[in-house]
């Protein structure tokens, strides 16, 4: 049993570094302590996919030698982290969260597995994943082989997804961080969900090579982390040009400074009253606005340019990753995936017509000027990043639509852009785009009461805040003063000993 | 003729979505739009929404006029376009 309390658990990197650097416990110690945690409450959530113990040790006790000798690497030197089943670990199966792929084992580490090597971080697990990343649209939180990952703040419901086992792992103090992808709502949709921090990088940021692909114009990696700083860290590590991915931008990253202030800063916002009374997130999202103002910021009303962007994202990311699991799709191993609605999503892909395809393609560079022009206006946009709760767990997502409101179809798949009030559709938009953005925690909302479940918790909910290509360091630094002033990132749900 | 069969399987499984309709098909026609997977009946419904689903993408899309002539940096629309001149504030850059 470890000596360390559980408050470590939840610690941010900056604490949990400080404590490694004064040697109040070391890497190999607080390693222990998560794999602890990861055998005992992993399981529970169904986050864990696979153990990485002896590569953590060796990694732990290799950047114990180099601490006491002086040669500190960063922020994330001795810090144990995890990373989604899609990021290749060399002679560790990385199964994309699907049974069909459940015995795979890659001879070559990912670059961004590389490169936290390099920062001297500690991977502990290979986290769960909704299957293939969700590519083909599901319908259940069960589509994957993990099992449904369950929500640290109310297990009975769902974490989001597809990055869920990063999501649950994070929330619940399994791992000082995690490394998730997301291709449309992928990081943003489960950070929120399990009220932590998120980064979508800029598209091209951060090298995608030894990831699994699914689409390979929308794909992106990045951090979920319990604090807002902790991502630029990550990011910082991350970051840059990579000779084994042409599509990475020769561009690092540094971390920014942080203002507590938000003044000079213009943001766009969508009113409040676009959601319909009742909605959880309406309050919580009008009291974010409010201290965003008191920071400083000057709080501009807007709506997004009238443009088809979900249905141009929908086509690219359903061609491409039909495209991706083309070999699978004529496999009579698609019928092993649990979810109907994927199976019959992924070979529904294999049938968009070429010039479907392109146009896409064409209409997303006009909508990038556009785009870019409006953005011009703002500093930042900011809005729900989820417009309900999280649903339950172990129902159907279609069978809670008619009984739970506030329940909604997963991130992959959005309702489709013709019933989307337009504002609704900047989680579409931002990908097809390859917008940056980053998920904090707003606050809590209780789901209203329901026949199945007999003491409902109160749930995480979200801002999401977008801005121009490679602006994350203002991202951030927004992000950071709201969480500061805000102080939700001190609540943390009860997990268990 | 492949464009044509494919095509055909779209049409056949949207008009006919019972699992039993490609059976029910001539013999020729039967052969021509053999999918290119395995569906099983359960799911053929299913595929028939998301194929719907996609038409109406797919319209929504062409509505948004993109014209004649040369787009010579259309394929490389996944990467960012470069940010347009921002009017005021904070430079994003680390301060």
């Amino acid at each position: 049993m470890s000596r360390l309390p559980e408050s470590t658990a939840f610690l941010g990197l900056a604490e949990l570094g400080r404590g490694l650097r004064r040697r109040e416990f070391t890497s190999l110690e607080l390693t222990g302590f998560y794999l602890d945690r990861l055998r005992r409450i992993g399981p529970r959530l169904n986050a864990v996919v696979t153990l990485t113990a002896d590569l953590a040790r060796e990694q732990a006790h290799r950047a114990d030698a180099e601490i006491a000798a002086g040669r500190w690497r960063g922020p994330l030197h001795g810090i144990p982290y995890g990373a989604k089943d899609l990021l290749d670990t060399a002679g560790i199966r990385t199964t994309w969260g699907a049974a069909p792929f459940r015995h795979r084992v890659p001879r070559e580490n990912a670059t961004v597995v590389e490169r936290l090597q390099d920062a001297g971080a500690v991977l502990v697990a290979k986290l769960a994943m909704i299957e293939l990343a969700g590519g083909g649209d599901y319908n259940m939180a069960g589509a994957a082989f993990t099992g449904p990952a369950r929500n640290p703040w109310d297990p009975a419901r769902w974490t989001g997804g597809s990055s869920s086992g990063p999501g649950a792992a994070v929330a619940a103090g399994l791992v000082g961080f995690a490394i998730g992808s997301e291709t449309w709502g992928s990081i943003v949709n489960p950070s929120t969900w399990c009220g932590i921090a998120g980064l979508r990088p800029t598209y091209g940021r951060v090298s995608r090579a030894g990831a699994m692909a699914l689409s390979w114009t929308m794909d992106k990696l990045g951090p979920m982390a319990r604090r807002v700083r902790d991502l630029g860290w990550v990011l910082a590590a991350l970051a840059g040009p990579d000779a084994r991915d042409s599509s990475a931008l020769p561009r690092r990253f540094r971390t920014p400074r942080y203002p507590a202030r938000l003044e000079g800063l213009r943001l766009g916002y969508f009113p409040p009253e676009a959601l319909p009374a009742g909605n959880p997130v309406r309050e919580p999202y009008r009291r974010a606005l409010a201290l965003l103002r008191r920071l400083g910021a000057t709080m501009l009303a807007t709506a997004l340019p009238d443009l088809p962007y979900g249905a141009a994202a929908s086509l690219i990311l359903d061609a491409e990753g039909a495209s991706a699991f083309e070999p699978l799709i004529a496999s009579p191993e698609l019928q092993s995936l649990p979810d109907p609605t994927q199976i019959a999503g992924l070979a529904a892909g294999a049938h968009i017509p070429a010039v479907d395809y392109l146009r896409a393609f064409r209409f997303r560079r006009a909508a990038q000027a556009a785009f870019s022009t409006y953005l011009a206006g703002f500093d930042a946009l900011v809005h729900p990043a989820e417009s309900g709760l999280p649903p339950l767990a172990d129902v159907p997502f279609d069978q809670q639509e008619k009984h739970h409101p506030i329940a909604r179809r997963p991130p992959s798949h959005p309702p489709k852009p013709r019933r989307q009030p337009r504002n609704y559709q900047l989680g579409g938009a931002g990908n097809l785009l390859g917008l940056p953005a980053v998920a904090v925690n707003m606050g809590f909302a209780m789901p209203p009461a329901s026949a199945t479940e007999a003491t409902p918790h109160p749930l995480p909910v979200g801002l999401e805040i977008v801005a121009a290509p490679l602006a994350e360091a203002r991202l951030l630094q927004i992000a950071a003063a709201f969480e500061a002033a805000a102080g939700w990132y001190r609540h943390h749900p009860q997990v268990g000993a | 003729m492949d464009l044509t069969r494919r095509r055909l399987a779209q049409w056949a499984v949207a008009l006919f979505a019972a699992p039993h309709a490609l059976a029910a098909l001539p013999p020729p026609v039967a052969t021509a739009v053999k999918l290119p997977f395995t569906l099983h009946p359960d799911q053929l419904p299913i595929y028939k929404k998301e194929l719907a689903g996609q038409a109406r993408e797919a319209a929504s899309l062409r509505r948004f006029p993109l014209g004649y002539g040369y787009e010579p940096d259309f394929v490389f629309s996944a990467l960012p376009a470069r940010p347009a001149r921002r009017r005021r504030g904070h430079s994003g850059t680390p301060a």
